[in-house]
């Protein structure tokens, strides 16, 4: 299982970059990238989102 | 060569530069976003006690609206208001606010540079070199010091070593709606509701902007149930001056509400504003500390170029400085936040039935934790804040 973000609902406030403890989320401008080869499934990420834009598939 | 390169303008890089550059410093300070202020992520709650001391004069372009003090409303509806007869702080525009403090720090001598982003901070020797890139050109500046203040993602800080990812429990994440067409039954007070079905750990507001547009927010923990956008929604349709708004801008925020980062400097190097974690845990707003922080940083780089020593060593005034002013209050108030976080909405109706408006205003200004430590005593349910 790895983070997935929904581009439909982030609104780009970094929070799952901030919490993340592998950086496996970055921005790449004007959008957020999950790596899914550095992520460790650990739902930091997911707690954090206002959105509930990130989930883990 | 510059004296000082600052990362990232907002309330505490434009702070940073100006104070620095008014002390004669040759300051570049960069900022990789497109627009200086934009996109807010934030209330725009600002404290004019800290405008007057770092010395930025009131400006009608940025000022939405002037308050004069705070509502709490307790899960069970009852409200409790502190008002002065005085302004005691300001809503204001951030896209303005943040522009013109840049402009302060330009008309003081420092050199802004928008889209112009830091891509990597090295210490060699005596210097600091900062990569940068703009428009797909890439080149390299060296200076003495560098500061960053690159908000809460804190990319350069990070890649320092200076501060690490931030778990869910200490971040509080926010949405807000600026929206227009509300009723506002007094545009000079802010209001926060609290209660676990409105906000979990945290709280909503209404930070007025004028007789019938606000700011109308939420800020959760992340370790709270919902994602905060569900309260946010729940809370808007629940209330009736709200729920028949317009809205005219979506924000959403991350906010580190937990101890600021342990070391704000190192050999070269100072931190400051969210990137460091200078933020009220209580309220989650960091537009003053990140503001004096800023100050304190900038005149801090004067003073250890002026002797010629930008070792961490000569640097660490600044930490001493924010310790002293701000830093263990804030550790204080990470504590109180704990405990509050642990009250049940009976709980925390009790609290707002015995509390008068001077108490609202002597906990704000951090004071009063003798009169709070009495009230909880009464009530045995309370007392497990002392274990925080």
């Amino acid at each position: 299982m790895v983070a997935v973000v929904n581009e439909d609902l982030c609104l780009h406030c970094g929070g799952c970059i901030v919490t993340c403890p592998v950086d496996a989320s970055v921005f790449h401008d004007p959008i957020i990238i999950i790596d899914d080869k550095e992520c460790v499934s650990c739902g930091a990420c997911v707690a954090v989102c206002p959105t509930g834009a990130i989930s883990l598939e | 060569m510059p004296d000082v390169i600052v990362i990232g303008v907002g309330p505490a890089g434009a702070n940073a530069a100006r104070f620095a550059a008014r002390e004669g410093l040759d300051v570049l300070a960069v900022d990789q976003r497109q627009e200086i202020g934009a996109p807010k992520r934030c209330a725009e709650g600002v404290v004019l006690e800290v405008l007057k001391r770092d010395m930025v004069p009131e400006d009608e372009r940025w000022i939405a609206q002037r308050i004069h003090g705070l509502t709490f409303v307790a899960p069970n509806g009852r409200r409790v208001s502190a008002r002065e007869d005085h302004v005691v702080g300001v809503v204001v525009e951030r896209k303005l606010f943040d522009k013109y403090l840049a402009t302060l720090a330009v008309r003081d001598g420092a050199n802004v540079q928008a889209w112009t982003r830091a891509e990597s901070v090295v210490r060699d020797g005596d210097t600091t070199r900062v990569t940068l890139s703009s428009a797909g050109r890439t080149w390299e500046e060296e200076a003495a010091i560098v500061i960053c203040c690159g908000g809460v993602d804190a990319t350069m800080a990070r890649s320092l070593g200076l501060t690490e990812p931030v778990q869910p429990k200490n971040l509080s994440s926010g949405v807000q709606f600026e929206m227009a067409g509300i009723d506002i039954p007094d545009p000079t007070m802010v209001t926060c509701w609290t209660g676990r079905r409105t906000a979990g750990g945290g709280y909503a507001w209404v930070f007025p902007k004028g007789d019938d547009v606000a700011n109308v927010g939420v800020t959760v923990l992340g370790s709270d149930e919902e994602n905060s956008i569900t309260y946010l929604k729940r809370f808007i349709a629940s209330e009736p001056g709200l729920a028949q708004g317009s809205v005219l801008e979506v924000n959403a925020g991350t906010i580190p509400v937990g101890e600021s980062i342990s070391h704000f400097v190192a050999d070269g190097i100072m931190v400051a504003g969210d990137a460091a974690r200078q933020v009220n845990p209580i309220h989650a707003g960091g537009i003053c500390e990140a503001m004096e922080a800023g100050r304190f940083a900038g005149e801090t780089a004067a003073k250890a170029i002026g002797r010629g020593d930008t070792s961490k060593k000569s640097l660490k005034e600044y930490e001493e400085r924010w310790s002293k002013g701000y830093g263990a209050f804030q550790n204080s108030l990470v504590r109180a936040r704990r405990a509050v976080h642990s009250l049940s909405d009976e709980d925390l109706d009790y609290l707002i039935t015995k509390i008068t408006p001077k108490d609202v205003v002597d906990f704000l200004a951090g004071k009063g934790f003798t009169r709070a430590a009495r009230l909880f005593a009464r009530r045995p349910s309370l007392l497990k804040v002392f274990l925080y």
